[in-house]
């Protein structure tokens, strides 16, 4: 009879969540960075990040080297941000040494660092929309402006990437007679790039539809975890070092600080195009007001020694809070050099921000954190 | 009719598909690089021969060439019939395809359904692809990839239906002759859409080509492949797209015959037929490669519940409409204007979920220049 | 589907745009005066000697320690044709290790290396990593050749201190106001 059927259950069935390893070499992790990732399905469990390949020796090296010959590890820390890597270093050391840069030297700086972020949020955007799946679209569109920012630095400097420019004290050399308009022609074809770049991926229902409310972030969450940059920003808190602790001569511009208000990846990215719009305007009361003189400190020494102390120094890099804590013994060499990479905070949080999501999405949440792999392991 | 004797009238026309159609594709790699090229703003191929042009024979001489790995704890009957699996029914799909009046291998009576049935047997070959590597990012690629082909199969087939429907036979070559006046497209622009959307999907290309580029970029089912393997892998995706695009311009832009015979009121001579068929094929082929190079691509459930909630009962709401069409003998317009709007309701309706997904971001108030559309 | 709309849009426009590939090697872009390539050593035409005296300020300031040099008396002073008490004997700079930093340019004193500013000074492939240690010959060939002929020397850094040969005094006189505010 039917009810005297037993149904065997199978009891022995289970289901493993497999572990992927998005490895070393992968297109997508934005330089060797391991994640192993525990999925179920298609969800992910657990993901456990493995740094360390890009480790060397960035904070130890210059024990051994002079003040000048330190500012060349900095270019090579952060490579798509040199010049403010360049300027927290120098800042910290004119800060320990008491030196004061000229008044053109600092203006230079900031025009200088400000293109650089401009340059750095523009790969950024690039290499998003390859995470996104444009096959190279936004990419090329992105490079196009970096490499019209490159071609100005090199004009300037002689490099198109480790530029090696600041000293402590002020600049190495002066700026060529057409800087000024040499770089209003710059800004007006990285506004063009930037409006390509908008009307491929900020409305486009399909970016929006992959991004909207992906990872949202709260503040509370946000501080934490450590996180600083665009991506603090987005989740609402209105914290710029720029404005906070102004350094430099940030104090003598007037710009805005974008904020978003749930921190998903879309506002981070909403938050980096807002940037270069900000950092455009600084350039252009930068380049008005931009003094003649010198552009080295007077009285500066063949050989620089810093008298002993230590300092740490912050700067808004466009990945966060970059930092150089000095120690100095009173020599000519760096006691203790540390580097406080944004990326290396901004990714320890990426645990908590993207479990719980598909595969494809945490591949996402890591662009959007905007990592540079050098500078999280130094 | 080549020779008299049909089996080798048969062999001889499918041998001269077989040829020319690789050909054609080894052009299409070429010029997909190049359009996506333009599009990114620089040249594309240019060295090997004048503008490039050589670069997909460079290419498949490459492929050719090279060492087929297989790793070691493959399934080695499934990954060696793999690519096979793919490519062997898309190439089967096109004997029923006639590309002009006189140049088909054979005439089916039911042509459309033969051509769907047959291609649909590829989707066995990457379930095989993704399983056989013995590699975890394959596997997932290829089940994604067997999901996404059953799924978007469905919208296809009925919007082949729709159509079928409105001609009243299977027969490609009625269908176009059924054009001379005016194309499909016109009567039914809600099934062009649902076609040319499931074409994309079918064909994994953005938006929807998760499956082969898995975890951004790995290749999915095809990440082991090498050689004249993954060659034949490509050669597989453009034929179907070859197919999908001539299958479009037969059954929607009136084939060989719309509109020559509508503005001259007879027969189409050959030539105007190929120059016909050829611009038509070849504005999907550039449409599908425009898709190409500027969409993002769609995550996997989006994609999945995009086809289950929106083209499956558009399509079936298309269907509805033709019968009643068809049922109470309503003039064609009738069906233009229902299907037209029933098609703008749907263009609609995907904007609003896309947009609903969240509040639009509202840039605090900002003096100074504003420059390009940041919102 | 408007944002699609405009996406797609946007790739029409850029398409018709002219394309900014340079097609290299057959186009090469104008290097700028600055550009920095490796650096090689400069061939004093007058004296026919190199203006390096192979004081080792350079090899012992550069940060990765690519430099090796030794210096000799020279040949030219003994004969009174020249005013530079030593001359270099042998300078081995290891291209593979240079980071193009150009600290050896700011702290020569002679105005003796700077970095190459033509392709020559990029363009340098070989097969074998041997070949790119280059010795006091190779180091001067670009100079001596005549390919290098605006070299960047504007005045650099707070090293600078114009400590040159005294030749001629206002070249002095100008070395200093130079190095006072370099």
């Amino acid at each position: 009879m039917a009810t005297d059927y037993q149904i065997q259950r199978e009891t022995d069935l289970e289901t493993i969540d497999i572990n992927i390893n998005v490895g070393p070499q992968h297109p997508a992790t934005h330089g060797v960075f391991r994640m192993i990732l525990t999925v179920d399905g298609e969800v992910v469990r657990d993901i456990d990040p493995v740094i360390g390949y890009m480790h060397r020796g960035n904070e130890k090296l210059p024990e051994n080297c002079d003040y000048r010959q330190v500012i060349g590890y900095h270019d090579r820390t952060d490579y798509l941000a040199q010049f403010n890597t360049e300027h927290c270093y120098v800042l910290a050391v004119e800060k320990l040494a008491g030196l004061q840069s000229t008044e053109r030297a600092e203006y230079i700086r900031v025009i200088l660092a400000e293109l650089n972020r401009i340059a750095s949020h523009l790969m950024f955007t690039g290499a998003f929309g390859t995470d996104l799946g444009l096959p190279g679209t936004a990419f090329m569109y992105a490079f196009r402006e970096r490499e019209v920012i490159q071609e100005f630095f090199e004009e300037l400097t002689g490099e198109r990437m480790m530029y090696n420019y600041f000293r402590p004290g002020g600049v190495a050399w002066d700026v060529p007679e057409n800087f000024r308009a040499r770089c209003r022609q710059v800004l007006d074809s990285v506004r063009q790039g930037i409006e390509d770049l908008d009307s491929l991926m900020v409305d486009s229902e399909v970016v929006l539809a992959r991004c909207r409310g992906l990872a949202p972030t709260a503040t509370g969450d946000a501080i934490n975890w450590g996180l600083t940059g665009p991506i603090l920003r987005a989740t609402g808190l209105k914290h710029d070092i720029r404005r906070a602790e102004p350094y430099s001569i940030y104090d003598r511009f007037d710009f805005e600080i974008p904020t978003g208000t749930t921190g998903d990846i879309y506002e981070r990215l909403m938050m980096r195009l807002e940037e270069m719009q900000q950092s455009i305007r600084i350039i252009q009361q930068a380049l008005d007001q931009l003094p003649e003189g010198p552009i080295m400190a007077e009285g500066m020494k063949r050989i620089l020694r810093v008298p002993a102390g230590e300092i740490y120094m912050r700067v808004e890099s466009p990945r966060g809070e970059y930092g150089v804590y000095l120690v100095s013994n009173g020599s000519d060499k760096p006691y203790r050099h540390k580097v406080r990479g944004a990326s290396f905070s901004n990714l320890s949080a990426l645990r908590q921000m993207a479990v719980g999501n598909y595969v494809a999405d945490v591949i996402l949440i890591l662009g959007s954190i905007d990592i540079v792999l050098c500078e999280v392991d130094r | 009719m080549i020779a008299d004797n049909p089996w080798l009238d048969a062999v001889a026309r499918m041998g001269i598909v077989a040829v020319v159609v690789p050909v054609t594709v080894i052009i299409l790699t070429w010029l997909e690089r190049k359009v996506i090229g333009r599009m990114q703003m620089r040249l594309g191929p240019m060295h090997v021969g004048p503008y490039g042009i050589l670069q997909g024979l460079a290419d498949t001489i490459k492929l050719l060439s090279k060492e087929g790995v297989r790793p070691h704890s493959a399934d080695r009957w499934t990954f060696e019939l793999a690519p096979f699996v793919i490519v062997v029914p898309v190439l089967m799909s096109l004997v029923a395809l006639p590309f002009t009046a006189d140049i088909f291998v054979r005439n089916m009576t039911m042509g459309l359904f033969y051509i769907l049935a047959v291609s649909g047997l590829s989707i066995v070959g990457f379930v095989m692809a993704g399983w056989g590597s013995d590699n975890k990012y394959a596997l997932i690629g290829g089940v994604r990839a067997g999901a996404q082909l059953i799924s978007y199969e469905i919208p296809l087939i009925l919007a082949v239906v729709a159509v079928a429907m409105v001609a009243q036979s299977l027969n490609l070559n009625v269908i176009v002759a059924l054009q001379h006046d005016t194309p499909f497209i016109a009567y039914q622009p809600l099934t062009f859409l649902i076609f040319t959307i499931a074409g994309l999907a079918e064909l994994y290309r953005q938006p929807f080509d998760i499956p082969v580029a898995e975890s951004e970029v790995v290749g999915g089912p095809f990440v082991e492949y090498s050689g004249i393997r993954w060659s034949m892998f490509q050669l597989g995706e453009f034929v179907s797209m070859v197919l999908i695009s001539v299958l479009a311009s037969l059954i929607f832009l009136g084939g060989w015959n719309w509109p020559w015979s509508w503005l001259s009121n007879g027969d189409v001579p050959t030539a105007a037929q190929i120059v016909l068929m050829a611009v038509k094929t070849g504005a999907f082929i550039m449409f599908f490669m425009w898709m190409r190079g500027s969409m993002p691509r769609l995550r996997i459930d989006q994609l999945m519940s995009f086809c289950w909630q929106m083209l499956l009962p558009l399509a079936l709401l298309q269907i509805i409409l033709n019968g009643l069409v068809l049922v109470y003998d309503w003039p064609n317009i009738i069906l233009t204007v229902l299907s037209g709007a029933a098609a703008v309701a749907a263009v609609y309706l995907i904007y609003r979920l896309a947009r609903a997904s969240g509040v639009r971001y509202q840039p605090s108030a900002l003096g100074g220049q504003r420059v390009g559309s940041v919102l | 589907m408007l944002g699609v709309l405009k996406a797609i849009g946007t790739t029409v426009r850029t398409a018709l745009r002219k394309p900014v590939t340079v097609a290299y090697p057959m186009e090469k872009k104008e290097l700028p005066h600055r550009a920095r390539g490796l650096p090689v050593l400069l061939w004093d035409f007058e004296k026919t000697e190199p203006f390096c005296t192979g004081c080792q300020v350079c090899a012992r300031y550069c940060p990765v320690d690519c430099m090796t040099v030794t210096m000799k008396d020279n040949p030219n002073y003994a004969a009174g044709k020249s005013k530079r008490k030593k001359i270099v004997d042998k300078f081995y700079i290891d291209y593979a290790r240079c980071m193009r930093c150009d600290i050896c340019v700011e702290v020569c004193n002679f105005d003796a290396i700077v970095m190459n500013n033509t392709w020559k000074g990029v363009e340098l492939s070989c097969y074998d990593r041997q070949d790119l240690v280059l010795d006091l010959p190779a180091l001067l060939l670009q100079s001596k050749s005549g390919d290098l002929e605006t070299p960047f020397r504007e005045p650099m850094g707070v090293a600078h201190s114009g400590w040159a040969p005294k030749a001629e005094d206002e070249e002095a006189a100008e070395g200093e106001k130079e190095g006072g505010e370099g």
